[in-house]
């Protein structure tokens, strides 16, 4: 499969950016190429917190000349798929309701859930498996009427790992439930075993795990995959930097990915705001990792 | 005894003044404030104020009594653009679990915020039906009170209200009486600049109205006290307006369904009245 007849989507941190400076951004995004945005977990707060968003967003994307692709629904405490504690679920199950909504409305079809993120003391993993397991029978029929994919997305925490992922995509054995790919994640926990230290390390701490280093999260996932999250570190921390800054083996990545069959898009999940990234700069960079496999050999892996 | 709840525009205010003024309210002996439109939107937008909100007005000593569901365009039952009533739907459906979780068990509904000239009114009205067909199960499920509003637009009249609720006969629809919204359409007629003419333009005539607490009175569930002078929708307190507020308070005592009551002054709107004042105004007209 070639990669660059998929599209290719920007994710950028929205949260704390105004309307104007949204419209600057998108125009600036536009002009370097960009042809999709990521409908961001930080946009669908948004639109579920003020209504007159969605009518305005699409007004924006489209004198923008963007279209939306790809989404990532909101996550941590209230939202994780895992919340394990019974008065607090219904909100959660209907708060992803809405926000599957809002995805369909806006013409996106593929979403990405975290598992779980934030610990509850005092819950074995298995009332976390067995919560996730029932927001999944929850949220898939709705997912299945919008024709939204639900992606679960591979982190370093139980049940993010990629053998919990497989193991709910085989429960559920739905077109509609697939896997989101994230190189830098899948970097941290394959390489993160000559470190006694960084995000891995604090991510299973909090849950009272010692981390299960893995180097084959793609080759797990790789038949399930139908987004994924291109960004790069240097292993301590989930930096979300420029393919090419951290020790992201792009070459056997993209190669790997290319023959995943369900892949739908692709996705830069660079974090531009927390990197300072200027927009030419990051568009540039993956015009040049998506190049072709000739050009591209020994420029970002040194 | 019928619980009051205190409205007030959370919508402004970072988290730091939503503690101080919920402090303020109860430094001033209120017991209970409205889970607002604002805050809910909050809630929407900000999944961390879910459990952050409740454990702030605890720490207040407050509760909260009443809700009002965003409202406006993308929010109205009557919508009646097809494409945008799902995420209406689900919005509306989200946002009474919250009202649920929050222990709260009523909830004012506008039938219709933005009028589209481009559809009839019955298009309008159809689309409440049906909207309220999909969400008073819920509500049931959940426990919620569905109340809808009198206001002085389009689709949201005294008949409109009856018309529904009597379509309607279930225990979990009934409807909010606005006091102020009243004073407009019964007094409006006879006030130069009155503000409600505007908004029926190029729909219709202004349906006038007479006896609105009395007619809606069987079916009051909650209701929304605040003044006007029946020129503009001010929101201020009782005495600052022209509403005759001990023949109010002596009626809304007699209807059947009432639940609580609501201040729905709007202090900051008002180049920002003082808690205390909106308090003390309504410990005057309740005594």
């Amino acid at each position: 499969m070639d990669l660059d007849r998929l599209p290719l989507t920007y994710c950028f941190e929205w949260d704390d950016v105004d309307e104007r400076s949204r419209r600057q951004i998108f125009a600036e995004f536009a002009a370097n190429g960009a042809k999709h945005l990521v409908l961001t977990d930080g946009l669908l707060k948004k639109l579920a917190g003020e209504p007159a968003m969605y009518r305005k967003l699409p007004a924006e994307l489209a004198a923008a000349g963007l279209s939306l692709v790809d989404a990532h629904a909101p996550y941590r405490g209230e939202c994780d798929l895992w919340l394990p504690v019974a008065e607090y679920r219904r909100q959660m199950i209907a708060r992803h309701r809405f926000h599957l909504q809002l995805i369909h409305d806006l013409g996106v079809k593929t979403c990405t859930f975290h598992v779980g993120n934030l610990p509850y003391p005092g819950y074995p993993l298995e009332a976390y498996r067995d919560a996730a397991r029932r927001s999944l029978e929850a949220l898939l029929p709705v997912a299945e009427k919008l024709d939204v994919t639900i992606c679960l997305e591979n982190l370093y925490k139980p049940l993010n790992l990629p053998g919990a992922i497989v193991g709910f995509i085989g429960e559920f054995r739905s077109e509609h439930l697939g896997a989101c790919f994230d190189a830098g994640h899948a970097n941290i926990l394959g390489r993160g075993g000559a470190y006694t230290e960084g995000t891995a390390y604090n991510s299973y701490g909090s849950m009272g795990f010692k981390p299960v280093w893995d180097d084959t999260v793609l080759d797990q996932l790789l038949p399930h995959i139908v987004t994924c999250h291109l960004h790069d570190n240097r292993i301590l921390r989930d930096d979300h930097d420029l393919p090419g800054t951290g020790t992201v083996d792009w070459d056997t990545v993209l190669a790997k990915l290319r023959t995943a069959p369900r892949l739908r898009c692709l996705q830069s999940e660079v974090k531009p705001v927390r990197n300072h990234i200027p927009v030419s700069r990051l568009c540039a960079a993956f015009a040049r990792l998506l190049a072709a496999p000739s050009k591209k050999s020994g420029t970002l892996n040194k | 005894m019928i619980p009051f709840s205190y409205c007030y525009d959370w919508g402004v205010l970072d988290e730091k003044a939503r503690q101080v003024a919920m402090a303020e309210f109860a430094a001033n002996g209120a017991k209970h404030i409205v889970l607002t439109s604002n805050l809910l939107e909050k809630i929407s937008g900000e999944p961390k104020l879910y459990l952050k909100l409740r454990q702030e007005a605890r720490n207040a000593g407050l509760s909260f009594v009443d809700s009002h569901m965003p409202f406006n365009f993308e929010t109205d039952i009557a919508l009646p653009v097809e494409e945008w009533r799902p995420q209406m739907l689900a919005r509306m459906k989200f946002n009474l679990e919250l009202i649920h979780d929050y222990g709260v068990d009523t909830c004012c509904f506008h039938i219709c915020s933005r009028y589209f000239k481009e559809f009839p009114m019955a298009r309008h009205l159809d689309a409440a039906r049906r909207s309220l067909e999909e969400l008073l199960p819920v509500a049931e499920q959940l426990g919620v009170v569905i109340c809808l509003e009198n206001i002085f637009q389009p689709c949201n009249t005294v008949d409109d209200v009856l018309t529904l609720i009597g379509e309607f006969p279930s225990p979990w629809l009934g409807a909010c009486f606005d006091v102020g919204h009243a004073h407009l359409m019964e007094h409006g007629m006879h006030v130069p600049d009155c503000i409600v003419p505007s908004h029926w333009e190029g729909v219709c005539e202004v349906p006038w109205e007479h006896d609105v607490l009395d007619r809606m009175l069987p079916h009051i569930v909650n209701c929304h006290l605040h003044d006007n002078n029946a020129d503009l929708d001010t929101h201020t307190i009782p005495g600052l307006g022209s509403i005759k507020w001990p023949e109010v308070i002596a009626k809304l005592r007699t209807a059947p369904r009432l639940k609580n009551m609501q201040s729905e002054v709007i202090p900051l709107r008002r180049n920002g009245l003082p808690i205390r004042a909106v308090v003390e105004s309504f410990n005057r007209i309740l005594e």
